[in-house]
């Protein structure tokens, strides 16, 4: 092959040789047009997500759902006239109003459900509300707001597993002998315990917990437990990618030559070993973040409590609640159904979009990084 | 050389290093590579000595542990005694000759044992293996290697500025710009343009690579360098280059170097004296143009007259040897030469030949020359106590 | 294809372009009438693609090999010449690397035609790169074309032989697998001609015995020698005499041993229907080969001929599948796997391996590294090529180890008479085995001359330095020059000569254009302004 001699270095030019390594990580990257597909799509969903965590809550005054009836308005909604009522007494606040008895409640809760024809000017179908939880979404919203706690979970699960997972091996494989096998036999006692099965079980035990102390109720907490779950699961896998890494890379001379020129062993790991063994990690950091969001929706579909509440924004999340929802639909439908199949495939779309964009990208990636391949 | 004059820098005696094989159920101990039995080698001021021999001769594992990159199994590493200490231990390894196994044997009558002792002080005080970390960590700078391999001896993330300056960062010497002042002036001492402190390692070939390694170690004013197969990946013109700039750099500052190759017109053009060795042990020694022009030991023959010459013109009888290598791990019993050397006598099978004078300065392990030159204290002291 | 792609011959080619379709192994390379020369190679070019722009590898390499000679090709690393044994047979990556232009004569053919065709090329504004459109199509139809040269014809041999071989087969299988490839035809033939029952085999079998009881080595090779021609199977005089020589039983004793291993060429049904439906597919293969030499001649593709060849043969390897089933029972694979083993030993053998029964029947890490450079040569000169191509073949070995590889070599050369290309970097090694030596740098042939020429009146100021660089055992005292600067960077040679830079002798002509190759006695050729002979090359 070419021989690999250094081209003239132009004079008055401080090189910033890092900066050229990017460099020709983006060229290769830019080349492989799956990888850009991927990396596109990812920025996007990025974008959104911090978008996502821009706007508020709720705009939808549960108790005053008057604005969204009539024929003119955005939604059509079905029951609309019970929207709002007013005690015996008192002057009718509007049209479409009915006087309820003093004991009646004052408000009946609407009873709004999906219509399928009624996804007028709303991108992505239908208005699903409830009145139950503090939040409330429609697909799109439901796209909008899940990104940014979509990708929160799954940024933050791989993250800290990976960091575990780096610290742990590089003291397995450095140190070798009996820290070494310590560490190792605990990674196997962890990889032998069934994943989801493990997450499923602290959370529903945390879940129970949570309900009986009123002072957590409903709070992120749960989400912080899933995340611990998750972490607790996930971190064996890089500890063993490192651990193999750091095997190989122990043995390179340019180590010995540090420990001849007098470096400590705590020097040696941070400057020569963590450096070289980061590679692996990073294209399993990029896959696994593609995982995460995939099994969060496979949870949540099969039932387990994992959020605060049943309308929680997150991909995994609205998917199942849409296909329950189509369940309950198909029930109580009698003739002429239009299944709503949209609110079932949108955020369940955007889901495996964002995995296979990450697997595209990591596999990019990879391919770029690669030395051998790198011509 | 004149042995009384030139102050020692590292002087190894009888160094073992045995690496456990482990088989069975229960990974019991079943058996031992025995990738250096019995060296002894002395490295002067400003000398180079070279060391030859074939792959998995345990010549590699011979620098390592004469710069305590290796604890060796048995053997002591002695770090500049002075003249007189030299003389004693001549003394005492020659008076512990006649009991098998290393000195370090605790089964021995009671002169051994007071010879014993006296040299357990000396390795207190002199010896590598028993300095503590403190102490080892300032004579690290003073005892460097470069490796053989230009490619994994620098690491592929640093840019060459922090791979030359590493070993002055971890010894905190002076400040971050004199460091890399320092840099600059060891770049330009083994031929390198400052300009390129700012790439990394692959974007330099081979023989630039090997001269980085080599600014590295001369980081800290070393006194000892092993030269560990510097040229063997180099072409042969860059392999010139890196020679004469070891060459200038060793009568510039009286360095000593220890230079391993299996190259022998490399070593013949380098070194002072050379070891040859053979599976772990040394089979002769002696001042290089003796050594060149005399080989006594067969195997050394053989060597020498396997290498090429880049002369067609020439027509050499060759001393084929037959067969491979032996395993380190089961060595042949008595001579370790004898299944392939064309001079195998009985004997050899039996007994193990020890390394005697033969000539003035000229030592041989075998039992063709049996009989030694003399045995004055001096010069028997350097042979292996093995056997 | 139409007949713009035809090969652009030589003016002195077109008057011999009848050949005959059997491309008989005496065809010339070249037409000059010189018919010793087996490779003709002209103008090579070959470049790597890059992120850094295009490394130009090979700019113009020019060389002849003769039958029974063998020719050095020496230089330091990144001169090219790995890339030059490469691009003869095609292997170099595509991508990266292209083969530009350049024609490698063989047998009659150039081998390299079409490349034209394979890719467009477009420079990119601004940077060094070039954006390359490949046809992977045409591509890879040139590389199934290569495949009917390469093995047969001009076989290589690599660095590094620990990693060459596949470690989870056994040596014979590896070696037996090129025979079959590459003999097939006479292996199957031999096999199915046997006659173990003839009336001579008894005699003969009596007579190696005797002669084993005997004792010398000689004496019992002919007798096995005989007792193969008695059976009409050569291979069987291999078996024979590692059976009556093998440990454990005596000598005297082997007769029933014999007796059984003849009973491997008693053949049933089956097993040569197999057989014959293995030749069958031999021969497909053979046919597809001479139509790729054949494409390759005329210049022109035959996919009508190709589809046919290709139906024939899908159904030839469906019945013959048929056959390995249904004959598991009966051992179908037996004979052929047999025939293989004791044909690898055979040429073990040739190679001076003293244990080759053993060596065959184990695996690859078994082996040192010395042993397994034999057992790749074996394997290169199974098929008898014309041409050995040996990429550094001692650099990984030790001393002693190269010493005795390159005894084989030279006792190859004599015996078997193949054409070698020695690559190396070594130029002692060079002194030893190579009749003649072409000196690279920088992806250029500076000079080429006989052996001892080269070496008592080196021409080139490359050539010179690099000698004198050299520390040798017999001049001690020599000093070590060298040559001052370094390689230089391919992407961006220098202009003209591309020594120039390094050169003690350098004069202004040297910078603007590359120096033509003169003749300077004889038959020593070098590229240099110093020298004034007639011109032989541009």
């Amino acid at each position: 092959m070419g021989a690999n001699t250094t081209a003239p270095v132009p004079t008055g030019h401080r090189p910033s040789p890092r900066w050229d390594q990017y460099k020709r990580t983006w060229y290769f990257l830019r080349r492989n047009t799956l990888a850009l597909v991927g990396l596109t799509v990812i920025i996007l969903l990025v974008a959104l997500a911090i978008y996502a965590l821009t706007i508020p809550n709720s705009t939808i005054p549960w108790n005053n759902l008057t604005q969204y009836c009539g024929t003119n308005g955005p939604f059509h909604l079905q029951g609309c006239v019970n929207v709002c009522t007013y005690p015996v007494g008192t002057p009718p606040p509007g049209p479409n109003c009915y006087q309820t008895p003093a004991t009646a409640p004052s408000v009946v809760a609407p009873t709004l459900t999906t219509s399928p024809l009624s996804a007028g000017p709303l991108p992505l179908g239908s208005l699903t509300i409830s009145s139950g939880g503090q939040y409330f979404f429609n697909t799109y919203q439901g796209i909008v707001r899940g990104s940014d706690w979509s990708l929160t979970i799954a940024f933050s699960i791989v993250i800290g597993g990976a960091l575990i997972g780096l610290i742990l091996g590089a003291v397995a494989g450095f140190w070798g002998g009996l820290v070494d096998e310590v560490i190792m036999r605990i990674v196997d006692i962890f990889l032998s315990i069934p994943q989801i099965l493990f997450v499923i079980i602290v959370v529903s035990v945390v879940d129970i917990d949570i309900e009986q102390n009123a002072a957590f109720a409903g709070s992120d907490i749960r989400i912080l437990i899933l995340i611990l779950a998750f972490m607790v699961v996930w971190w064996p896998f890089y500890t063993r990618i490192v651990r193999g890494q750091v095997l190989v890379v122990r043995e390179q001379k340019f180590v010995e030559a540090a420990r001849a020129s007098g470096a400590q062993r705590g020097r040696i790991v941070r400057k020569h070993i963590i450096p070289n063994s980061v590679y692996p990690v990073f294209i399993q950091m990029s896959l696994d973040v593609g995982t995460v969001p995939l099994l969060i929706g496979a949870l949540v579909f099969l039932g387990f409590r994992i959020f605060p509440s049943q309308y929680f924004p997150e991909w995994g999340s609205v998917s199942a609640l849409s296909a329950t929802d189509i369940q309950e639909f198909l029930q109580s439908c009698v003739s002429s159904c239009v299944i709503p199949w949209w609110q079932l495939f949108f955020p369940g779309f955007v889901l495996f979009m964002f995995a296979i964009s990450v697997n595209f990208f990591s596999d990019g990636l990879r391919d770029a990084l690669d030395p051998r391949l790198r011509r | 050389m004149d042995d009384d004059v030139v102050p020692l820098v590292v002087a190894a005696r009888n160094l073992r290093k045995y690496y456990p094989i482990r088989g069975g159920l229960f990974s019991t101990h079943i058996g031992d590579v025995r990738a250096v039995d019995g060296v002894s080698l002395d490295v002067r001021e400003g000398e180079t000595v070279g060391l030859v021999g074939e792959s998995g001769c345990g010549k590699t594992t011979v620098g390592r542990l004469m710069l305590r990159l290796v604890d060796p199994t048995s053997g002591q590493t002695f770090y500049r005694p002075p003249a007189d200490v030299e003389a004693r231990l001549d003394r005492l390894y020659d008076q512990l000759r006649p009991y098998a196994d290393s000195p370090d044997a605790k089964s021995a009558p009671a002169e051994a044992q007071a010879a014993l002792g006296e040299l357990d002080e000396i390795a207190d005080q002199y010896s590598l293996y028993r300095m503590g970390p403190r102490k080892m960590r300032e004579l690290r700078g003073k005892l460097q290697i470069v490796f053989q391999d230009p490619f994994s001896s620098l690491s592929p993330r640093m840019i060459i500025r922090d791979v030359v300056a590493e070993p002055l960062e971890i010894h905190g010497v002076g400040t971050r710009t004199e460091r890399y002042q320092r840099v600059a002036e060891l770049m330009k001492a083994v031929g390198l343009n400052p300009d390129h402190l700012w790439r990394f390692p692959h974007e330099f070939s081979g023989g630039q690579r090997q001269r980085i390694g080599i600014a590295r170690a001369l980081a800290l004013r070393p006194e000892f360098i092993v030269l560990d197969e510097p040229t063997s990946a180099l072409d042969v013109s860059v392999q010139a280059q890196v020679l004469n700039i070891l060459k200038e750099l060793q009568s510039e500052q009286r360095l000593a170097y220890l230079f391993i190759s299996h190259h022998l017109s490399v070593v013949r053009a380098m070194s002072h004296r050379v070891f040859v060795m053979y599976l772990g042990q040394i089979v002769e020694s002696a001042p290089t143009d003796p050594l060149f022009s005399h080989p006594l030991h067969p195997y050394t023959q053989a060597l020498l007259s396997a290498i090429p010459i880049p002369d067609p013109t020439l027509n050499r009888d060759r001393i084929m040897l037959q067969g491979d290598v032996p395993s380190p791990a089961a060595p042949p019993p008595g001579c370790r030469f004898h299944t392939r050397c064309p001079a195998v006598m009985p004997i050899c099978s039996k007994v193990e030949p020890p390394l005697i004078e033969v000539q003035p300065q000229h030592r041989v392990a075998c039992h063709l020359y049996p009989n030694p030159i003399g045995s004055s204290p001096t010069l028997a002291a350097e042979s292996a106590v093995a056997g | 294809m139409s007949a713009s792609s035809r090969p652009v011959l030589p003016p002195e080619f077109l008057g011999t372009t009848d050949q005959s379709p059997e491309f008989p192994r005496d065809a010339p390379a070249t037409a000059t009438g010189d018919s010793n020369v087996v490779l003709d190679v002209r103008n090579l070019r070959t470049y790597f693609f890059t992120y850094d722009g295009v490394v130009k590898a090979l700019d113009g390499v020019t060389f002849k090999l003769r039958r029974g000679e063998t020719t050095g090709l020496v230089g330091e690393t990144g001169c090219g010449k790995s890339v030059t044994a490469f691009s003869i047979t095609r292997l170099i990556g595509d991508p990266p690397g292209r083969v530009m232009s350049g024609n490698v004569y063989y047998r009659g053919i150039d081998l390299l035609w079409g490349l034209d065709e394979e890719a467009k090329y477009k420079p990119i504004p601004k940077s060094n790169r070039v954006k390359v459109k490949r046809s992977f199509r045409k591509i890879k139809a040139a590389m199934e074309r290569m495949s009917a040269v390469r093995g047969s014809g001009i076989s290589t041999i690599f660095q590094e032989p620990s990693s060459a071989m596949n470690p989870i087969f056994q040596v014979s299988d590896q070696i037996g697998e090129a025979l079959t490839l590459h003999q097939g035809l006479s292996i199957i033939d031999g096999l199915l001609a046997a006659t173990p029952d003839a009336p001579e085999v008894g005699p003969a079998i009596d007579a190696l015995i005797a002669a084993a009881i005997g004792g010398k080595r000689e004496e019992v090779r002919a007798a096995a020698v005989r007792l193969g021609e008695a059976a009409h199977i050569s291979s069987f005089a291999t078996e024979a005499f590692y059976i009556v020589r093998g440990p454990g039983t005596a000598a005297g004793e082997t007769r029933p041993d014999l007796v059984a291993a003849l009973g491997r060429f008693r053949l049933n049904p089956l097993q040569r229907a197999f057989l014959r439906s293995q030749r069958r597919l031999v021969e497909l293969r053979g046919e597809e080969h001479q139509l790729y030499l054949e494409e390759m001649r005329a210049g022109a593709l035959q996919r009508g001929k190709h589809r046919a060849i290709s139906a024939r043969r899908s159904r030839e390897r469906l019945s013959h599948f048929y056959y390995g089933i249904w004959g598991i029972r009966s051992r179908a694979r037996h004979p052929m796997k047999q025939e293989t083993f004791w044909r690898t030993v055979r040429l073990l053998e040739g190679v001076s391996i003293a244990n080759p029964v053993q060596v065959a029947k184990g695996y690859p890490h078994e082996l040192s590294g010395g042993m397994l450079q034999r057992v790749m040569i074996a394997m290169a000169l199974s098929s008898e090529p014309d041409i050995l191509i040996a990429d550094e073949p001692t650099t990984a070995l030790d001393v002693t180890i190269q010493a005795q590889i390159l005894e084989l070599m030279r006792d190859l050369k004599t015996r078997v008479g193949t054409a070698i290309l020695l690559i190396t970097h070594d130029l002692a090694v060079i002194a030893e085995v190579a009749d003649r030596v072409c000196v690279m740098y920088a992806g250029l042939i500076v000079e080429s001359a006989p052996v001892r020429e080269l070496f008592q009146r080196p021409l080139h100021p490359y050539a010179q330095g690099l000698l004198a660089s050299i520390p040798r055992l017999d001049q001690p005292d020599k000093e070590l020059t060298s040559i001052p600067g370094s390689v230089p960077n391919l992407i961006t040679p220098p202009t003209g000569c591309r020594f120039h830079p390094r050169c003690p002798y350098a004069m202004p002509v040297c910078k603007e254009q590359a120096p033509p190759t003169t003749l300077e006695g004889t038959d020593h050729e070098v590229a240099c302004y110093l020298y004034k002979g007639p011109v032989v090359a541009e």
